[in-house]
């Protein structure tokens, strides 16, 4: 099959014999349906919009040091309280319209982002079907917009007392990412069980540090979040030694435990994370090493993709010399990565969550009690 | 959906041999006569024994009597057990087949054989693991006993449907749990009794109940109830009793005959949409889907596909002896614009996987333990997709869903006529010949029906709730029948 060296590795298929044009997977299977739905309604001059700006309120969230998920449905209650809307479907399309120009904002495709705007918007269609009147119906939604936002601030404090208990005195903790989850943990079990232990974290270089920022073309051997959290180890009192990302299976024989965050945990149990987790997944299952994520509820997102494949966020190959400004470098050599990969539920071990420990099938159930 | 419905039509013609093509399938023949004195309140005085015996109209005061005694005794222990109908719908409703009758234990086959409508015959050479399953001959001992059943006043629909089931004219899941919801539904319809509205209710519903319980055990003597068969005359009988007293014939009637449409649509036909759109979703343009069998709920899926615009894909329908019911599907899909349809045997399988990038299999039932009970082969093709990574996917309403656990093909499952496995289209010179028998003493065919594809096989289950892996079935049925099923 002849290739185009533009196109990305991960949209090719396996033979087939019917010639069609490849269709280059975008985000997910819902895309279509919502970009329509967000090219009808932009034309439209929204009520809301002169109360505040979506988008300036959510960077500011973000800013703040909020988690993009809980940022959103900041947001979204918000605009529920200074909405002049005067019906359900008047709001809901407002809110889902915030939701959209949110998921526009961020530079990457987040998935914790779209799980919360979904279930935030399956919410308030659940709320008015249980309260006909359109106030009450308002009020209740402002309060549990409150409530959420209460277990938010707690969500990380509760998943470090569940998963501090899986380490161990003198364990090696091996992560990738720099995961603030993961960091709560580890403080819990440094500040709560006074534990001592040793974390090994990987580099987590898989695109030159902001392709898109202004330093373009420095490569930054580590990533800022993974030298932020670093930081923060360290400053605990625990030694942390930093592995290249191709050492990650030579250095699985000394780790104990492996522990990674989450982009999104999705119903079939898998995870999807920083790309290089699926490595360390692996590495972890061939060597007996236990596998532990750490993920907020809010995280678990509603899809069921099969193959890394379905994850695919249109990761387009970009000629080597332009993207790491290297003279040396052979012309017509590509770079490709996708953003996050999938570690498929087998490789689990188990998930920390706020709502308790779960074993990777238990996923679905939760999801189902969510979305009810 | 219709497809089913034109499928039933097309059968009833079939066996109609073309005489009346047209016939109403649920109307009332002359010859159907339930609670006219005899047949159902007969056999209420003897209890659980729906076997015909001369009338006595004598007995006729007694055995009102003794009905309505047991239903008081019912109502009683109704308020006994509390507010709830439901605790002594436990008590009444989960008596019937909880547990599987086993065809090996000589004393449980006796006593079962005393609630048969229509006796069948044995098969003559049992396979030896498989003597705990019901094996019979050839299904004309079915139509031999119609006379029997015309006498024991069965409703023509649910005869019809039976035999239909019988002579493997209804075939899957879904079509057979959609046949005999239908045919319930026309027992119901029809349901009468002399001067019922002088019975107390609790009589009337306990004749009702008598009356669907000797129309199920007719079904089930034909063919072995399928799973999800199962499932809805379980669920049919629980909100018989669920619902509440003191209704009249009438009432009784019409609640129950909407309940059985709900289930219909609910279960069945909406449940099949859900699922065709959530599959749909999963086909890209340029993928190759492979299937094996015949499932309904994997052609809905495919049609649904194909009306997309900008989406073209290749359908391989595999298919193995003795049924070749893939042929079928082949033949629908082409006739539904799927471009490119391919129809091979499963022989083919290895050379054909690899062209796949994702296999869509139909299911017979789904266990709680996350295996997936389909058509036998199916086992071989998960097994092979795994081995070359390729998603599979079973297509399945949670009406299939069971609660029972499974770990082999051989505790639970079907054997179908050994006389199937004879020839498939063509006999050749090394067919066996159809005097098996006589020629080879010692030989035994197993035609068994359904094979068991374990949990770790099956990457995501299509049902009306969403894709959930295999391993969220009893999450789902908690969700759906809190009180179980």
């Amino acid at each position: 099959m002849e290739e185009d060296s533009t196109s990305s590795l991960f949209s090719r298929r396996r033979t087939s014999r019917l010639d069609v044009s490849w269709r280059l997977a975008s985000g997910g299977e819902d895309d279509d349906a919502s970009d329509s739905l967000s090219r009808r309604s932009s034309g439209r001059p929204s009520v809301a919009e002169a109360e505040f700006d979506v988008v300036l309120r959510f960077r500011g969230e973000l800013a703040r040091g909020t988690p993009m998920a809980p940022a959103a449905v900041h947001v979204l209650t918000h605009l529920i309280r200074c909405s002049r809307a005067e019906t359900v479907l008047g709001l809901e399309l407002e809110l889902r319209e915030a939701s959209q120009k949110m998921l526009f904002s961020t530079p990457v495709n987040s998935l914790a982002l779209r799980a919360a705007c979904e279930l935030f918007l399956r919410h308030v269609a659940r709320t008015s079907l249980d309260v006909p009147q359109f106030g009450e119906c308002k009020k209740r939604l402002i309060e549990r917009g409150e409530q959420f936002r209460l277990m938010v601030d707690t969500c990380r404090e509760r998943i470090g007392a569940h998963g501090e208990r899986f380490i161990m005195n003198g364990h090696v903790v091996m992560t990738h990412g720099g995961s603030r989850v993961v960091y709560a943990i580890l403080r819990a079990a440094v500040q709560r069980a006074h534990k001592t232990f040793r974390v090994v974290v990987t580099e987590g270089r898989s695109l030159p540090e902001s392709s898109s920022g202004s330093n373009h073309g420095a490569v930054a051997s580590m990533s800022r979040k993974t030298m932020q959290f670093c930081r923060d180890v360290l400053a605990l009192g625990v030694p942390v030694t930093v592995v290249p990302d191709s050492a990650v299976a030579a250095m699985m024989e000394t780790a104990d435990c492996v522990l990674l965050g989450a982009e999104a945990v999705v119903e079939s149990g898998a995870v999807i994370n920083q790309v290089g987790s699926l490595n360390m997944a692996l590495a972890a299952k061939a060597l007996n090493v236990k596998l532990f994520v750490a993920a907020e509820t809010y995280k678990f997102a509603r899809m069921y993709p099969l193959s890394q494949q379905d994850l695919s966020d249109g990761s387009r190959p970009t000629p080597y010399r332009q993207l790491f400004r290297d003279e040396a470098a052979p012309r017509g050599l590509m770079f490709e990565t996708p953003a996050s990969d999938i570690i498929p539920p087998h490789l689990v071990s188990l998930l920390f969550t706020d709502s308790g420990v779960l074993t990777p099938a238990a996923v679905s159930e939760e999801l189902i009690k969510l979305y009810q | 959906m219709s497809s089913y419905e034109e499928r039933l039509a097309a059968t009833e013609r079939a066996l109609d041999g073309g005489r009346s093509p047209g016939s109403p399938r649920h109307g009332r023949a002359a010859a159907f006569a339930v609670g006219n004195g005899r047949g159902g309140r007969e056999s209420s005085s003897k209890r659980g024994s729906t076997r015909e015996t001369p009338a006595g109209s004598d007995k006729d005061t007694n055995v009102v009597e003794a009905g309505r005694q047991r239903a008081t005794t019912v109502a009683t222990r109704r308020k006994k057990g509390g507010s709830t109908a439901a605790t002594a719908v436990s008590a009444t409703a989960s008596a019937p087949s909880t547990q599987r009758l086993q065809y090996d234990d000589p004393a449980a086959v006796a006593r079962a054989e005393k609630r048969v409508v229509v006796k069948r015959v044995p098969a003559e050479r049992p396979v030896r693991l498989f003597s705990h399953l019901p094996q019979y001959e050839r299904l004309s001992s079915v139509a031999a006993d119609l006379g029997l059943a015309q006498r024991q006043a069965l409703h023509p629909a649910v005869v019809r449907v039976g035999l239909q089931l019988a002579r493997q004219m209804i075939t899957g899941g879904t079509a057979r749990v959609a046949a005999v919801i239908t045919a319930l539904r026309a027992v119901v319809v029809d349901f009468a009794l002399d001067g019922a509205d002088a019975l107390p209710s609790g009589v009337v519903r306990s004749e009702l109940e008598r009356c669907l319980n000797r129309h199920v055990q007719f079904l089930v003597d034909c063919r072995p109830m399928s799973v999800a068969a199962g499932n809805a005359v379980r669920l049919l009988k629980r909100r018989l009793a669920a619902l509440p007293l003191g209704l009249t014939a009438e009432a009784l009637k019409r609640r129950l005959v909407a309940e059985l449409d709900e289930l219909l649509t609910e279960r069945v036909e909406l449940a099949l949409r859900t699922i065709a759109d959530a599959g749909a979703q999963r086909i890209r343009d340029g993928d190759t889907v492979l299937t094996y069998g015949s499932s309904h709920a994997v052609e809905c899926i495919l049609t649904y596909a194909a009306r997309e615009p900008r989406r073209r894909f290749r359908v391989v329908v595999l298919d193995a002896r003795p049924t070749y019911a893939g042929k079928q599907l082949a033949e629908r899909l082409a006739q539904a614009q799927i471009e490119s349809c391919e129809y091979a045997p499963l022989n083919a399988l290895p050379h054909l996987i690899g062209d796949a990038n994702l296999v869509l299999l139909g299911a017979e039932a789904c266990t709680s333990n996350g295996a997936v009970l389909a058509q036998a082969g199916t086992a071989s093709v998960a097994l092979l997709a795994k081995r070359e990574r390729i998603p599979v996917v079973v297509a399945c309403e949670s009406i299939k869903f069971t609660e029972r656990t499974m770990i082999d093909s051989i505790g639970f499952n079907e054997v179908g006529d050994a006389d199937d496995m004879l020839g498939g289209e063509r006999i050749g010179p090394s067919a066996l010949h159809p005097s098996w028998r006589r020629d080879h003493p010692t030989l035994k065919l197993l035609h068994l029906a359904h094979d068991l594809t374990p949990t770790d096989m099956v990457d995501a289950l299509i049902t009306e709730v969403g894709l959930i892996p295999p391993s969220a079935v009893p999450a789902v049925l908690t969700d759906l029948h809190p009180d179980g099923i």
